[in-house]
């Protein structure tokens, strides 16, 4: 490195001079410097500390508090090679926690056939009779097969559609069968249907309790909000879907349904009242989604396209709204916000898969198209749906697990989906915060490596993760609201 | 438990390891004056008996048993364990009654913490020491309970005191261990992995941390790289899920870290399934230190506030020992627990009429001439 390099990326490669340099990452933050080390850890500095640090020029006398600080938070080291070394790697290990078993989550998609036509669909849903877009029943054979060669002890399985109620049987194909598989209690098994609930009967429901599935539904607020984007035949969405998310409640149990909500332009103005919805109707979490620019997302710009800024100032008043709401000593968790809270605050790893490093995608999460075909994660289906197939990792109807999992298309995503080796994400001090999105890339920018002086992924998250490190650094008593938020 | 006390040993050659028995379930002959008092014992786990009184018993049918003759014999209950040697003094090892029964391993240490309440002075006989306590394993109920292991550094003879605990757990499956250690023999994976052999569900090891800073650990204990082959040993012992308990002495020179205690506590150690911030016991070491580390607890109840708010919302585990309750804040009260063994607490004259006594720990009887400036007795109205 020459000297006139402005990279603030130091790693230990400095000479032993009354200490050394562990990795960390640094930025500028209200005045002050923000230090992030390998783990997560941070530590807010005064101006110029950075440079002193990496020069020497800091006094285990003079500069005592810091100093200490430093060591302690193992910034720095008294040693060339660290004398609690496996400590260090012991932590690393454990925010990498993730990397420990293959896939969890396999999503599933049963049918593409969907009875609604919501304007920010992202998989171009197609009318609800025809029958060419189920899966049938020697591919569900074939998928379960390759799911279960996962060697991780808990699996979830997750029905997508098209609206997966429009081909129920294929749901309990999948379920019945999936227990052939289960030896010894192993692996545990939970399966999820992501539903509109519109089409749920009686029957259905029964089946779902007896069965201890999860459903996940969408809900996008308030009716006003919610039957504008989410267009069903004579306005009832919202109503149809109210009644049923209650319904649900009371037979499944609270804690068995939860809800995503979409944001679009026209829910921008209605932070407030879509909280309120949530909070009303016993959640007691709510997750505050941008748009994916995938499907029919894209083809409906005028409603859905608003920029980072505007969704940036939607978030921050409503979670502002949330905290206040959590200061009245109530419990309701923002979940995206959690997402990123258990990275700063806590030192374990979390399985939220749209923001990891390595990315989720093989790793964490696979898609199984009716059809067969496999994709790394649901937005690379999505892509494929608007005709584009460049992450397609094979089919099951035709390739084993390996050519699947492990080859060609596998090897070239793993390239680019460690934000420790992405130009711009490299020196972040967000980079353990944040994650790759190769996929994401490659939709908005063309390439899976991206760039990240002009990706909205960048700039939401660092806009995110930054308001929140103001808001602890703002108040212990918030804090101690977001503790309570990732505390397992 | 050091509660020694004087009398004069009858037909005693040896000295015995003895457990007090039921008076109802014996022949005994009772004295004919009312407040004569006579206590039957087993010795050794055997058929023997032999008797406490508090008169001799010349004039008795019993005087050719081995008796003892003391004047606090009602400190005695059923069920207590008790050394009595025949020099003239008994010994209490167990106290049925009492939640704090330790066994006194060894005094022997390789740390020497500036504020030890029971410094080593390497002088004991271990192996007369391993003798007594050997001799308590089979006085032991046999019932669920909790036994402390104590020391000195009780895991300093490994081999002794892995046989030791072995032969414990063996004789009283259902006994839960609570052990004292520095925790720097499992810096030593072979041992960590010996221990966990042991039916480690039913022991917890208690282990000391007093600062997130190498240099304030290892100064408080005397001794260098303790801190990080302590913490390393904390992570021999997590990889094989053996309980653990931090416990971080509240003293001059370390409480002004002891957010970043906390913050350390879970970021490094988020495994413990317990920590203890604990008042200091100004006895033994800490007793001539007592101008460096002693430190009034009003002057540091907003770091131990904000520490404790810091634990409780992240659901770890944490509890105040040794402190009395007027001087801890509302938010933090749940966590306060009444530590002090009832053998040395005590509570001041401004305490008397206090409506939380009871709630409260009190003091360390060596506490007593100490400024107390900043208790808050809530009287009776």
């Amino acid at each position: 490195m020459k000297k006139s390099d402005k990279h603030n990326t130091y790693s230990n490669i400095a000479v032993f001079k009354d200490y050394s340099l562990l990795p960390f990452n640094y930025s500028q933050f209200h005045n002050k410097e923000l230090i992030v080390n390998l783990f997560g850890d941070y530590l807010i500095v005064q101006n110029g500390t950075v440079d002193r640090i990496i020069n020497r020029t800091l006094n285990k006398y003079n500069d005592n508090d810091i100093y200490t600080d430093l060591i302690s938070n193992n910034f720095i080291t008294k040693e060339t090679v660290p004398i609690n070394l496996n400590v260090l790697a012991t932590r690393y290990r454990t925010k990498k926690g993730l990397l420990n078993y293959f896939t969890g989550l396999h999503i599933v998609v049963p049918t593409l056939r969907c009875n609604q036509a919501c304007i920010y669909c992202q998989v171009s849903h197609v009318s609800s009779d025809d029958c060419s877009y189920d899966i049938d029943f020697r591919t569900i054979d074939n998928v379960l097969d390759i799911i279960f060669k996962s060697n991780n002890p808990s699996i979830t399985i997750e029905f997508q559609g098209g609206e997966p109620l429009l081909a129920f049987d294929k749901i309990k194909y999948v379920v019945g069968r999936s227990k052939e598989y289960i030896k010894n209690d192993l692996p545990k098994v939970t399966f999820v249907i992501c539903t509109n609930l519109t089409l749920l009967n009686d029957e259905m429901l029964n089946y779902i309790k007896e069965n201890n599935i999860l459903i996940s539904t969408s809900l996008d607020g308030p009716k006003i909000v919610h039957n504008k984007n989410r267009i069903f035949t004579k306005n009832y969405s919202y109503k149809s879907t109210v009644e049923k998310i209650i319904k649900c409640q009371k037979v499944l149990g609270q804690d068995r349904v939860s809800a995503l909500m979409t944001t679009t332009g026209y829910s921008l103005n209605y932070w407030k009242e879509i909280i309120d919805e949530y909070i009303s109707l016993g959640f007691h979490e709510i997750f505050l989604r941008s748009i994916n620019p995938y499907g029919f997302a894209l083809k409906n710009c005028n409603e859905n396209l608003y920029s980072v800024d505007d969704f940036i100032d939607f978030y921050k008043k409503a979670l502002d709204y949330i905290i206040e709401y959590n200061q009245k000593g109530n419990y309701f968790v923002e979940v995206y916000a959690k997402i990123i809270l258990s990275k700063i605050l806590t030192p374990f790893s979390n399985g939220f898969v749209d923001l990891q490093s390595p990315a989720g995608l093989i790793n964490s999460v696979a898609v199984y198209n009716y059809n067969g075909n496999v994709y790394p994660s649901d937005e690379a289906r999505m892509l494929a749906e608007m005709g584009d197939d460049y992450f397609l990792l094979g089919n099951v109807n035709r390739d084993n697990y390996y050519d699947i999992f492990y080859g060609s298309k596998s090897k070239e995503i793993a390239n680019t989906w460690a934000n420790e080796c992405l130009n711009g994400c490299v020196d972040c001090a967000f980079q353990t915060y944040c994650g790759a999105d190769p996929v994401r890339n490659y939709s908005t920018q063309k390439d899976m490596y991206g760039f990240r002086p002009t990706s909205s992924f960048c700039k939401k998250n660092k806009m995110i993760i930054e308001y929140l490190l103001e808001l602890i650094e703002s108040d212990k008593k918030i804090e101690l609201i977001f503790n309570s938020w990732v505390a397992n | 438990m050091s509660n020694i006390t004087n009398g004069i040993a009858y037909n005693l050659e040896n000295s015995v390891i003895v457990k007090t028995i039921d008076m109802d379930s014996n022949i005994v002959f009772c004295g004919k004056e009312e407040n004569r008092i006579i206590r039957p014992f087993v010795i050794d786990g055997k058929t023997t008996y032999g008797y406490l009184c508090n008169y001799p018993l010349e004039d008795t049918p019993l005087k050719t048993f081995p008796y003892f003759v003391t004047k606090s014999i009602e400190n005695y209950n059923t069920g207590d364990i008790l050394l009595i040697d025949k020099s003239g003094y008994i010994k209490t090892l167990y106290q049925k009654e009492s939640k704090h029964n330790y066994i006194f391993f060894t005094e022997y240490c390789n740390h020497n913490c500036i504020m030890c309440s029971q410094p080593a002075t390497n002088s004991e006989n271990f192996k007369a020491q391993l003798d007594i306590n050997k001799g308590i394993i089979s006085l032991l109920p046999k019932e669920e309970m909790v036994l402390g292991i104590t020391g000195g550094e009780p895991t300093l003879f490994w081999k002794d005191f892995n046989e030791y605990i072995a032969l414990l757990q063996n004789n009283c499956p259902e006994i839960l261990l609570h052990i004292l250690t520095n925790g720097r023999t499992f810096y030593d994976y072979e041992k960590v992995l010996d221990f966990a052999k042991l039916n480690v569900n039913n022991i917890v090891l208690a282990i000391p941390v007093h600062s997130d800073y190498f240099e304030i650990h290892d100064r408080i204990v005397n001794s260098s790289n303790a801190f990080y082959d302590t913490i390393q040993g904390l992570y021999y012992l997590a990889k094989h899920n053996i309980r653990i308990e931090i416990r971080f002495v509240i003293l001059k020179i370390n409480y002004h870290r002891m957010v970043k205690f906390a913050r350390f506590l879970y970021k490094y150690l988020p495994f413990v399934e317990h920590v203890a911030f604990m008042g200091l016991e100004p006895i033994g070491n800490a007793q001539n230190e007592l101008n460096n580390i002693w430190i009034s607890p009003d002057l540091y109840m907003d770091e131990l506030e904000e520490s404790i708010e810091y634990l409780n919302s992240l659901k770890m585990n944490a509890s105040i020992y040794n402190l009395p309750l007027c001087c801890i804040p509302d938010s933090i009260i749940g966590n306060y627990r009444k530590s002090i063994s009832e053998w040395k607490n005590i509570y001041l004259d401004e305490c008397e009429n206090c409506i939380n006594k009871c709630d409260c720990g009190g003091f360390f009887s060596s506490a007593k001439n100490l400024e107390h400036k900043y208790l808050k007795p809530i009287k009776r109205s």
